[in-house]
């Protein structure tokens, strides 16, 4: 009986044809399951997942690619007629068209110097250095200026060079450079050909735009003398190259020694391979070291005492920057 | 909706009317409101459609109806908005007394009596049926519908045989 009436009771609950009909309505238009939704949107999901890790992963390369070309090292060589004078030029960093720009001009006169020796004869009254730069033209310059004898490089204005082994210059002072810098700047150069200093009065500045290769002149005798362009790595640096050079003056960090020193920047190197480009100029207001490492390659720029100091490190531990950096500060 | 099931013959829609009575009424059965089981028995079918791959055969499909059919009753109960809400009483009217009396003294049981009851009564399956759909011991299948019937005894305080 219970049965019965209770089945009865049921019986007579209905639904009505309009929700029947309602949710078969809604079961066909039901929606996939989601992991059905979403696969429509995997291929614009992996899409940017590439986007996005070609970009975090070419950033730090875009990055150091910029560094390197915006501030490239600006080292000048420059000597006085006397040849025991050498002051920075006040010359900053151009900008990398601008760099670009002016050291193909240069690198053309160069050249044509080169290719055309009469051009020298002309009398040269001009006091500015001129400048070229190595990053990027430097291996076609390489191969143009290696065929050529290295004695017969100079640098445009100054046919009468007798470029003869220079001697690493004091690191000059503050404002010994500054008052040096000025009359070089405003006395024309003349020089003869028996001053024997150090470049002859000439000026030559040249930019070590990428990280990974030193370009350095070479101070020795006038017949091994090869171009400023040359290209080289740090690999090549030979024991002969990296004869360490004895100056009191040179902020020479503990465990190196310096290979190279010019007014304008030296070279350290220790005995593990590390080296230390420092740059020499002269800067505006005082500013602190800014110093960023990255594969192990440290870069410093810094201002102090009116020197504005560019520091890049291949190899070379933090400790050494910083020791460099004290002895400026 | 015009897939065939893929051991039934039927499609989706004759799946879905065919058993639609069973769920409706269990739902109502569950819930005591005719919304509620209205969205149950929604959901229900929507779920159906989504994994009716899985469902292998006639007697499988009923089984799972009435798994997802209990769930979801459960799962309104669960919700929020039921336990800050009071539904509205409603009275569903019967032809006669003895059908409105059976039917409201199941509904005054306890839920979990009140399913074997009617899956024991009304869709007439077995205790092991039960205990398989329900996925519980028989033993506790048998001595729930015991109970309930115990409470129907007092509730009802009729003469009506529980066979």
């Amino acid at each position: 009986m219970f049965r019965k009436y209770y089945k009865e009771a049921n019986d007579s609950i209905k639904p009505s044809e309009d929700f029947v009909n309602s949710v078969i309505r809604d079961a066909k238009k039901h929606k996939p399951p989601l992991r059905a939704r979403y696969m429509q949107y995997a291929a614009a999901a992996a899409a940017a997942v590439v986007v996005v890790t070609g970009a975090v992963t070419a950033f730090p390369l875009l990055q150091k690619a910029q560094r390197d070309g915006g501030e490239g090292i600006v080292i000048e060589e420059r000597a006085t007629e006397s040849g025991s004078t050498a002051a920075p030029s006040r010359t900053a960093a151009p900008e990398p068209a601008a760099v670009n720009e002016k050291s193909g001009d240069a690198q053309n006169s160069v050249r044509s110097s080169i290719q055309k020796p009469e051009t020298a004869d002309a009398p040269s009254h001009n006091t500015s250095e001129s400048s070229y730069s190595v990053p990027g033209n430097v291996s076609r310059n390489t191969e143009e200026t290696a065929a050529e004898p290295s004695r017969e490089y100079n640098y445009g204005y100054n046919e009468d060079i007798n470029e003869t082994a220079p001697e690493p210059a004091p690191e000059p002072k503050a404002d010994e450079q500054t008052e040096t810098a000025d009359e070089t700047t405003d006395a024309p150069t003349e020089t003869e050909s028996d001053e024997g200093a150090p470049g002859g009065g000439s000026s030559a500045s040249y930019i070590l735009g990428e990280s990974d290769e030193v370009i350095k002149p070479e101070n020795t005798a006038p017949e091994d003398m090869t171009p400023y362009s040359k290209k080289r790595d740090l690999s090549d640096i030979s024991a002969a190259d990296t004869e360490a050079i004895d100056d009191a003056d040179i902020p020479c960090p503990d465990g190196y020694y310096c290979i190279d020193a010019s007014p304008n920047g030296y070279t350290f190197k220790n005995d593990g391979g590390a080296v230390i480009s420092v740059t020499i100029n002269y800067g505006g207001a005082d500013r602190e070291p800014y110093i960023t490492e990255e594969d192990g390659s440290i870069y410093a720029v810094f201002t102090s005492f009116g020197l504005s100091v560019t520091i890049n490190a291949y190899g070379a531990d933090m400790a050494a920057v910083e020791e460099i950096i004290n002895q400026f500060r | 909706m015009t897939d065939k099931g893929l051991c039934t013959g039927m499609t989706d829609e004759e799946i879905i009317r065919a058993h639609f009575d069973m769920v409706y009424r269990l739902a109502l059965s569950q819930t005591k409101n005719c919304a509620n089981a209205e969205d149950v028995t929604q959901e229900v079918f929507l779920r159906f459609v989504e994994n009716r791959r899985k469902l292998t055969s006639a007697e499988h499909i009923k089984a799972w109806l009435i798994r997802v059919t209990i769930n979801c009753s459960k799962s309104v109960f669960m919700n929020s908005w039921f336990k800050k809400t009071v539904p509205l009483t409603e009275e569903l009217t019967f032809d006669t007394p003895e059908k409105s009396e059976v039917y409201y003294a199941v509904q005054s049981l306890p839920s979990k009596y009140r399913t074997v009851i009617h899956l024991f009564y009304y869709e007439d399956m077995s205790v092991e049926e039960i205990s398989r759909c329900l996925s519980m011991n028989p033993s506790t299948v048998k001595s729930r519908l015991f109970r309930g019937r115990e409470m129907l005894r007092n509730e009802l305080k009729g003469g009506y045989d529980f066979v």
